[in-house]
């Protein structure tokens, strides 16, 4: 899978960047994209080459983080129309894919992405069960029973008449 | 294989960052790592209202803290005496939006010598009004929107205590916006008359209140908002009040 009408082996060309995922798909993104993301500026700061591996983000993720980049790096779209796209593009997301978009805006310092993706992380996980997020975020509970017990009664006020959700 | 099922705890608290005290607090539970990063100086800065430092530079008394989780929370529990000790200034717990009760002193206060301004134990602030007798009662507390949180609903609560029944049955109170230029026609006088007795109810901290009316703070650029508690129907004469102050929190 590659974002590129070329066919062929891709070759950068002057102003773009070859973005490859860990799972050695390849991506044809502009500079001006690229550098909207800090980490990115910085490799593309310190190295000639034009290819950058990146060993722990994965193709689908990295494909909508770059059509993220591209959209904010087009001059010719209106904030407004920016803004709604960050909406667009988070919304009906499902939680699992959002943790994988918040860790590769993490890592690719993306700050105004991070902040839209943990934002709507955060609208889902309001008002759920601590059972729900252990499940969605993959968590241990490494509390004894009692250790539990103790900090939910030092929060004691969190926990009045709420109604919780599980889905 | 799934390399990143676990995300770094600076990952959770940038997602906990945008829910609530309530919804952080509630997820310490969740495991050792998720209450470590709900325990974020970030986390609980961006719980506190933006201005907090400019508030706090206000306070009577230095305001000391630990941590901002640790600042929040004494916001919340131990309200702080601002602008000279005229008002005073705490958190709502659930939410973060500010409270804010304007003492006695700065209320207006009609037939002022009826009453007695002396201190009190139980008071946050310097004085409070202690009616001696009278026939009439109004009093009328004011608040600038922008020192309140935007977008929320509040209601101004007129704190009291009885010291003694005496006369005192029931009260009208108004709670509307002065000089509204955006909407001066639209917006309508809220009037309610209340069996004063009935309605009051006891605070956590020892007094009583009386929800005296509710508005909507929308971008904080509604000018100023006034609350009027009157009693003059009753000409019997009435006396045992005391006035601590009248709030404006959210509902």
């Amino acid at each position: 899978m590659v974002t590129t009408d070329e066919k062929g082996p891709l070759t950068a060309k002057k102003k773009s960047v070859i973005i490859r995922s860990c799972d050695g798909d390849e991506f044809l993104v502009s500079e001006s994209a690229a550098v909207l993301s800090t980490s990115l500026k910085k490799i593309l700061e310190e190295k000639e080459d034009r290819l950058i591996h990146l060993s722990d983000i994965d193709n689908k993720t990295l494909a909508m983080v770059i059509a993220y980049l591209s959209t904010h790096a087009d001059d010719g779209l209106s904030d407004d129309l920016k803004r709604s796209f960050d909406q667009e593009f988070v919304s009906g997301k499902e939680f699992d894919v959002l943790k994988y978009l918040v860790l590769a805006t993490d890592t690719l310092q993306v700050t105004c992405l991070c902040y839209t993706v943990a934002k709507k992380m955060a609208d889902i996980m309001k008002n759920k069960l601590v059972e729900w997020v252990r499940r969605e975020f993959d968590i241990q509970n490494d509390y004894t029973p009692e250790a539990e017990a103790e900090i939910r009664r030092l929060d004691a006020w969190a926990w009045d008449d709420r109604q919780l959700e599980d889905d | 294989m799934d390399p990143f099922a676990k995300l770094p705890e600076e990952c959770i608290s940038e997602i906990l960052s945008f829910t609530s005290a309530l919804d952080a607090s509630r997820s310490s539970t969740t495991s050792k790592s998720f209450k470590s990063a709900a325990e974020s100086n970030d986390v609980w800065e961006r719980f506190l209202p933006e201005i907090w430092q400019e508030i706090l530079s206000t306070s009577v008394s230095p305001v000391k803290y630990a941590s901002k989780k640790d600042l929040y929370f004494s916001l919340c529990d131990n309200p702080i005496l601002i602008d000279g000790g005229k008002m005073s200034f705490s958190l709502d717990k659930r939410n973060g939006k500010k409270c804010i009760m304007v003492g006695a002193k700065e209320l207006l206060i009609s037939w002022k010598g009826c009453w007695d301004f002396t201190s009190h134990a139980k008071s946050r602030f310097s004085e409070v009004a202690k009616l001696r007798s009278t026939s009439w009662i109004h009093i009328q507390g004011k608040i600038k929107t922008q020192m309140l949180s935007e977008n929320s609903t509040y209601a101004a609560y007129l704190v009291f205590w009885l010291e003694r029944m005496d006369g005192l049955k029931s009260s009208n109170t108004i709670v509307r916006f002065i000089n509204d230029k955006s909407q001066n026609t639209t917006r309508d006088w809220q009037f309610e008359a209340r069996e004063t007795g009935k309605i009051a109810r006891k605070r956590m901290d020892g007094w009583m209140e009386l929800e005296m009316g509710k508005f909507y703070n929308g971008c904080g650029d509604d000018g100023e908002v006034e609350a009027w508690l009157i009693e003059i129907n009753n000409t019997h004469g009435k006396s045992g009040l005391v006035v601590e102050g009248i709030e404006f929190r959210p509902v």
